[in-house]
Formats: structure tokens, sequence, C-alpha cells
């Protein structure tokens, strides 16, 4: 029988110890960066373990084999140019597979338990999804049960029994509750380094030096760019903040170089900025956080009536065309602190146009035409005011078709095409009628999630327009039919709002918890409490005067369900009055006699009490030790 | 302990430093203390390892990490204070100087312990050490102990060492308990050989049937020890009394002198005491069965005693176990004295 129990506790041991480590593994198979095959590997093994049972395992030697076998290809995956980090990662997981496979011993289970905090931890610098929250918990849940289990084996009297595991429920809730406060309570420091958690960076079309007409924005791509929400204490509704932040076009990349095909960047002076503060323009603004996606270029989105950006955590270059790029494209997600001004007006010092931005040499003949055509006579102004006009008409396509070798020709043809193709036709026509013009592409207006309060730009939202001389300034001009940002995208958009916010709280109150976010939610939580403390006091008020309503019956229905525990300062009183003293936890047998009672009937009464406090007997109620007690004043 | 470092095959110098860590004991208060099993070591320094990264990196999802296996640490820190608190203490049974008594005691508790664990118990009685172990697991609740005082004694612990690896087997809390636990000790049964006492039964054997049992005392035949009984060392055997021999029996009293002369060593008035011992369990019955002997009764100095009321002979009990040196003679005329004082 008690072996039984054992194997049975045993067997217990082993799935929780399997299950410590799968979390492990399930954390990293979160992250993009680690192959599948490796993954899956512990993952079906260890499934098929917890199927045959601990009988499916390698010997210790066979297993130290295995690992031994994944070192080795590990260092001929570095030879061949794996990063280190996945490296060690992809080590971690064939590690973790001959550990799986191993047979279950006390090591084994210590090795189970290790590799899967490593990996856990591994995960913590490989992902930053939101779904890594759950094999936490899930962790904390087997790491708890899998050492209580283990603590209980062994010992000289026997194995303990196994706690059923609502017993520790209150015990792991409690973890959590620790964990949340611990997590808000810890000082935070600015150290950069490797160890921040990584995402892939996404792939891109248009923000980079060279861009060929027709590569930019072709389809409607749902993947989120960035995530805007007002920072600080702002004192802005959300409505307010809505109206400021809307309809801001986000300038990113700046072409000034037509190339027949395509636009160069054509260069500018850039000066390096460290990081820090950038301080771009003067004026009263609203503070916004930019949670900026890890994406394949280093341009900052930056919005019209940009004053200020605060706490670059990297080295930035700013160029003359209004142009900010990180030096080097971050491999993470960043969150840039930004204050806008309330007006749309550019912040940023541009220098006036110069020769390649004037530049010709490569517009079609037929484009040339079409100018003259559309754009009849007058002033250049209006000729191009004419021209916008004509382009705003046409309808805007993204699936046209560009011809690779004259794109633009097809485009004039078509009379449909993307914004690129807009923004290219009106940036030549300008330069046609002699205005320097050049074209940027960013993004435009953005999705306002109304659940989250936050503005959120997604790749469908890049945009492609023109900014032409005019006037002793550069002007942004855009010819994009408004039929643009009719386009139906989603889904489900209200599951996929409240999935956003979800995302963009995991992202501000974990991966970017500050020092600011940490303030604002004490400093909610204290604003919250001001607001309850009258319903506070008023409950508390209301709750004592019920209290002392229903205090007697209360006491009644208290002495009702009365336990042992309860007896002890009413016979401690009683013992008192006839001259014994019993100290906290002395038993009645080691008390002398109290005076007047005799010791017949003392030690009776002592009997009696102790078969009913040890479950022998009826449990006593305040009345029946009255009662026992009056009986032992009886004479006779 | 179930899992164990040195499973890991850690080298014999790690082993060394981290059994040093094992035996140091963190004060956190006057009454609590904490230390760390191995297993303990390596969470915590692994712990430590993941704060750093943590810090120097500020990963928030590592500061999340640390969090959750602090609060783990936390936790179980908590719940096992919480048991060590809330532990009840045990009933100790009457022993007896220079004897092993093997203490199993099973106690059904009321409410359910916080964590399943083994609670270690050291308490001091009269300058020696009791360790006695606790197993918990929810509503109940096993005290094993193998206690074995020296000196005889009313002693009462007032202090209690706890302390346990509980729940996760991590870190040994330890914590000091003021209790008032009386321990009886009694002395080492001395024989000795009375007239109407055991002696008369040695040497005869009337009537087939015995009724009772007795201590056994040095020199009673072999054919009447109840073997079955019979474990440990003679002084706890038993005899067997028969019913012819019972009925030559007359109410016993012994009136005991506690008066030391001068000049005369302590360890005589021991010797007297293990003496009025002997002839209470010859008399009273075996000490867990109070009043199941014959008819007797007890004088120590001015205390009278029946030994066949069990509250009596709790109290007679009491009384040996802490008798000293007294001035007066005792009180009484008739039945059998024991002195040590030379007679007038």
């Amino acid at each position: 029988m008690a072996r039984g129990v054992t194997e049975l506790r045993e067997l217990r041991v082993e799935r929780l110890t399997l299950a410590v480590l799968l979390c492990g593994v399930v954390s990293l198979a979160l992250s993009d960066f680690v192959n599948p095959l490796y993954w899956s590997l512990p993952v079906c093994a260890a499934l098929l373990r917890l199927w045959r049972g601990p009988s499916l395992a390698l010997t210790e030697m066979q297993a130290s084999l295995v690992g031994w076998a994944g070192f080795i290809w590990v260092v001929v995956e570095v030879l061949l140019g794996r990063a280190l980090v996945i490296a060690f990662t992809d080590f971690m997981l064939i590690l973790a597979f001959a550990v799986v496979v191993e047979a279950a011993t006390a090591r084994n289970h210590l090795h189970r338990m290790l590799v899967g905090l490593f990996l856990l931890l591994a995960a913590a610098v490989l992902t930053d999804t939101m779904f890594y929250a759950l094999p936490l918990l899930a962790m904390a849940w087997f790491l708890w049960r899998a050492s209580a289990c283990l603590y209980g084996l062994g010992w000289p009297g026997g194995d303990l029994p196994a706690a059923p595991a609502r017993q520790d429920i209150p015990a792991v809730l409690l973890v959590v509750a620790l964990a949340v406060a611990l997590f808000v309570a810890m000082p935070r420091f600015e150290f950069h380094s490797l160890m921040s958690p990584m995402q892939p960076r996404m792939e891109t079309s248009g923000f980079s030096d060279s861009v060929q007409l027709g590569d930019f924005a072709r389809k409607l791509d749902t993947r989120v760019v960035m995530r805007i929400e007002a920072a600080g204490h702002s004192l802005h509704t959300q409505k307010q903040f809505r109206r400021l932040i809307a309809n801001r076009y986000w300038r990113g990349a700046t072409l000034s170089q037509f190339t027949g095909k395509g636009w160069q960047k054509g260069g500018g002076i850039r000066f390096r900025q460290q990081a820090g503060d950038i301080k771009l323009s003067a004026g009263d603004g609203i503070s916004v956080a930019v949670y900026r996606e890890a994406s394949d270029h280093g341009y900052i989105l930056w919005p019209d009536g940009l004053l200020e950006l605060k706490d670059l955590p990297e080295s930035v270059r700013v160029d003359d065309t209004g142009a900010i790029t990180f030096v080097r494209a971050p491999q993470r997600r960043l969150r840039l602190l930004m204050d806008i001004g309330k007006s749309h007006t550019r912040s940023l010092p541009m220098r006036p146009p110069r020769r390649l931005e004037s530049d010709t040499s490569h517009i079609p003949v037929q484009l040339k035409q079409w100018v003259q055509r559309v754009g009849g006579t007058g002033a250049a102004a209006d000729r191009l005011a004419r021209i916008a006009a004509e382009l705003k008409s046409w309808r805007y396509d993204l699936n046209a078709t560009v011809d690779s070798a004259h794109p633009l020709l097809s485009f004039l043809q078509n009379k449909r095409g993307h914004c690129e193709l807009y923004a290219t036709t009106l940036a030549l026509a300008a330069r046609e009628l002699g205005l320097p013009s050049r074209v940027i592409n960013g993004y435009y207006r953005g999705e306002w999630n109304d659940a989250g309060g936050f503005l959120l730009l997604r790749q469908l939202h890049a945009h492609s327009w023109a900014e032409v001389w005019l006037d002793g300034q550069w002007q942004r001009m855009d010819a994009t039919p408004s039929a643009r940002w009719q386009l139906s995208y989603l889904r489900f958009p209200a599951a996929d709002q409240l999935w956003e916010m979800a995302k963009l709280s995991w992202y501000r109150y974990v991966l970017e918890f500050s020092a600011v976010d940490r303030l604002g939610l004490v400093d909610q939580l204290w604003q919250w409490l001001k607001r309850l403390v009258p319903w506070l006091l008023g409950g508390t008020l209301a709750v004592s005067l019920i209290w002392i309503c229903y205090r007697g019956a209360l006491k009644r229905l208290q002495l009702a369900l009365l336990e042992h525990g309860r007896l002890w300062p009413l016979l401690d009183r009683w013992l008192k009055q006839r001259g014994v003293c019993r100290l906290p936890h002395q038993p009645l047998r080691t008390l002398p006699v109290p005076d007047g009672i005799s010791p017949e009937r003392w030690s009776q009464f002592v009997h009696q009490w102790e078969m009913q406090a040890y479950g022998a007997g009826a449990s006593w109620r305040r009345r029946d030790l009255k009662r026992h007690l009056g009986a032992l004043l009886q004479r006779g | 302990m179930a899992y164990d470092p040195a499973d890991l095959k850690l080298p014999a110098w790690l082993l060394g430093l981290l059994d040093r860590v094992v035996r140091m004991h963190l004060p956190l208060t006057p009454r609590w203390r904490l230390g760390f099993t191995r297993p303990g070591i390596i969470f915590v320094a692994g712990l430590s390892g993941i704060w750093a990264a943590a810090f120097y990196s500020g990963n928030n999802l590592l500061y999340l990490c640390g969090a959750m296996l602090l609060s783990l640490m936390l936790a179980a820190l908590l719940q096992g204070a919480n048991l060590l608190r809330r532990l009840p203490m045990p009933v100790l049974p009457v022993l007896q100087a220079g004897e092993t008594r093997v203490l199993h005691q099973t106690i059904p508790l009321p409410t359910p312990v916080v964590c399943s664990g083994v609670v270690a118990v050291t308490c001091a009685v009269g300058g020696e050490l009791l360790h006695l172990s606790a197993r918990c697991h929810g509503h109940e609740l096993r005290w094993d102990a193998r206690l074995r005082p020296d000196r005889r004694g009313l002693f009462v612990a007032r202090e209690m060492l706890l302390s346990s690896a509980a729940p996760l087997g991590l870190f040994v809390l330890g914590c000091r308990r003021s209790v008032a636990i009386e321990v009886l000790v009694l002395p080492v049964p001395v024989a000795w050989l009375q007239a109407d006492g055991s002696g008369d039964e040695a040497g005869g054997f009337s009537g087939d049937e015995w009724h009772d049992l007795r201590a056994y005392v040095a020199g009673d035949s072999p054919s009447r020890i109840h073997w079955r009984r019979a474990q440990g060392e003679p002084l706890s055997w038993a005899v067997k009394r028969f019913s012819a021999a019972d009925e030559r029996q007359v109410k016993a009293r012994l009136r005991v002198d506690l008066r030391l002369p001068p000049g005369m060593q302590v360890s005589a008035f021991e010797q007297l005491i293990g003496q009025v011992w002997f002839w209470v369990k010859q008399h009273g019955g075996e000490c867990d069965i109070p009043g199941s002997g014959q008819p007797a009764e007890l004088i120590i100095g001015e205390d009278y005693f029946d030994l066949a009321d069990a509250a009596q002979y709790q109290l007679a009990l009491r009384t040996i176990a802490g008798a000293t040196p007294a001035q007066q003679p005792p009180a009484g005329s008739d039945g059998l004295l024991l002195s040590l004082v030379e007679a007038d």
C-alpha cells in the first residue's frame, strides 16, 4: 500500500516537473527567433512521456550523449553564423529534450526545473509578447506544486501525502498578488544592454534611401507600426486628445531625386544627435508616448507640430529635409516621448530647395505634355492646383498594374493607382511648372481605438505625398483621392480594438513600465481612493450601525457556532476564580485541582473535556461547559 | 530531502561551501531565524542572478520573472511561519528518567493546516533537550518522538524551538515560541524487597488464573513474567498477579520521610524517591492506567494520596517527580516507613 502511494507520488512529481519544463519551452516557443523544430522536439517528447509514463526513458548516459551532440551541433551553428543568443537558446532546447527523455530520478527532476527556469528567462529576452504571461503564471503554479511534492518525498516516517490542488490555490494567488506588488515597487535602473526584450523587425517598403515606384504600400497590411497615446499626467480628455492627434501626417523618408523609375534620398546636410532630448520648436503642446514597433528602417515617424523629442534611447540623425533617423535600426520596440503642438504647423526648420529638387531631366515627355494640357495657363501655383484637382478626381486603386519600365505612363493612361503614383505625378508636375518639389513617405490619419483611447498606425496607413516650394516655404500637397481612406480592412473591428488595447496595456504597464507610469498608477490609485473615501466612510458607518444593532443576535449566533477554542477564556476565568492560573497551551490534566472541587469530579471533568476536545465526544458549546462547571460545584 | 544539489554531482568544495551556508541562520527578529537548505541556496543564488540581470538590463520581463520567484519565496516563508505559529503543542506523556519513551500521537485538527510539512521541535527540559517531530497534513497532526530524560523532576518547558522547511523545502524557518508545557519525569525506580510486597509472591504459586499485573521486581519467577508485554528494560516488564496472591493482600500504606540528614549525599535522597516510585508502580498499577492496582495509600512528607483514586494518583506522581528534601517528618503513624533518618 505504502509502496503504491509512493509510486503515485513519484508519478505526480514526474508530471509536475515535466510541466515546469514545458512552461519554459512554451515561453520560448513564443519567440519569433526560435526555430519551431527546436521547441517541438521537447514538446513532442514530453507529450509522449506523459502518455507512456516514465517507462519511456533513456539512461543518464544516453541523455548526456544527446546533450553533448546538441552542444556540438550548436557550435557548428555558431560557426555558420547563427547569432550567439539564438544558438544558446537552441542548445537549451536540445538540452530540454535530453532532460525530458532522461530516466526520472531526483537529479532529473532538479534538471527539469532548472532548465525550465532558464528557458523562461531566455524567453524574457527573446520575446515581448503578451502571451508570455501565460507560461509565467503556469510556471508559478507548477513550480510551487512540484517543489511541495518533492519536499514531501523521503521523510523517515513515510512520504507526506500530496496536498489537493485546491489547497494550493490561496498560496498561488498570494504569489501572484505579491509578484504584482513587487513588480510595481521594485526600482528601475537605466542600463541598456543586450538583455532587453527583442522582437523581429517588421519589413516595410518605401522607408529607405532609394524607392522604386510600385514598391510602396501596395496592400492593406494590418500590422501595427505605431501606437500613440497621451503620456504623463495629461489633463486632456480622450475626446480632446483624439481631436488633437487625429488627421496628422506622420513624416518619414524625404525623397528629393527622381531617377525615372523611382526616387532617391538625394542627400541632405546631416547633423548627428546623441541620445537624449531634441528640442525642435518652442511652444506649448501635449505629451504623447509613441510605441514604435521594431522595423527594418531607422526612421522616426514624427507628426505635424512636433515640438520636442524627449529621452531618446539611441543616437539619431536629423537632416535638413525633415528626416529623423536612428543611426541603427532598433532591434526592439521603443517608447518615444514627444511634445506635439496643438496646431499642425511644421516645426522642423528646412533648408531652401536645392538643384536636384528642381531637376526635370527624368520627367517623361508624356507627363510634360499632360501637365501643359491639364495645367492650362496662369500662375504656376494655380496651374499646379488645377493638376492636383484633376488627380484627386481619378480613381484610387491599390491593385492597378504598374509597368515597371514606364510606371508613370501606365498611371496616366489608366488614371488609377496608389498614393505613391499620385504624389510622384504631382511632384514632377510642379517641377515641370518650375516649382521645386519632393516626395515624402510616411503615415497619415491612423485608426482611433475607442476602447483604449489611443491612436494606432498600421502598415496600411502608409502614405505618400508631395511637398512643393511655394511662397518661400515647403508646402504639403496631397493629390491622393479621399476614397483611399474609406477602404475597409478589419473583419472584427470591436474585437480588434480590445485586443490592441490589451497589447498597449501590456507594453505600457509591463514592457515599458517607467517611473512616470508607476507614479501615474499610484496617483490613479490615490485618486480612486479619494473618490471612494466618502463611500468607504459611509459604508463603515452603516456596517457599524448594523453591527451594533444586531450585536446581540450575532453574539447568540456566535455562541451557537462556538468551537472548542472559544471555550478556553471562560474556563480560564473560572479556574482563576478558584486559585488556578493556567498558562497558554497548558493542558488541563497538568493543573492542580481547583479550590473547593472534589479531585474525583475534577478528574472526571478533565477526562470529558479531553474527549470532546479531541473529537471523541460531542463538541461542547458554551452552555455545555457552564453546565459541567456547575456540576463540579455541586455538593454530594 | 528529495531533491538535493548533491544530485547534480557538484564538486566537493562547492557542496562544502553550500553546507557552510546551510549552517548559517539569519536572525529576522529576536524570535525568528531564517536558514536555507541546499536547494534553497541554489534558488536564492539564481534569484539574485535574475535580479542582477533585471537591474542591469531594465528588462521588465526579467523584473516580472524575478518578482514571481521572489514572491514564491515570500509566500513559502509566510506559509512556513504560519505553520510554526499555529502548530498545536503536544501533550507529553509521563516520562521516567533513564527510560526511552516512544511517542506516536495523532491529533485531529479542527481546521486544516496551511500547508503540509514536517516540523522539528526542540524544548529544554531540566537542562536537557527533548526532540520531537510533528507531521502536519490536512486535518491531521502526528507527533513522533523518542524521549529519554536523564533527570527526575517536575519541569515546565517555557520555550520551544520549532523549525521547518515546509512547504517547499527551500528555506528553514526557525521560531522560538513561549509555551508552558509541564513535563513530568519520574525517577528511576529502585527495586527493594519488603515483607508484604512482591517478595512473598516470588516463591509460591497459587491459583491458576491471573487477574492483574504489577511491575517486575528483580527475583520474580520467570514463569510469572508476562512475556508478551515484556519489552525494553526489565524494569518495564510486567508480572502476573494471581487471585490467591491477591487475597492475601491488605491495603498497603507507605510513609515517606523526606528529611535528608546533614552530611548525607543527595544521591541517597534520589534513591529514596526511586524506591517510592517503585512502590507506587507496584501498588498503583501502570502509570498510564491510574488506580488499576491494589488499594494503597502513600504519604509523602505531609501529603496524603489514595492511589486508587485517579486524580490523587496523578498528584502523587507530580509530588514524587518534584520531591525535595523537607524539614518535617511524615504525617501519620502507621504503615511502612521509608526514611533516611535514623530512628530515634
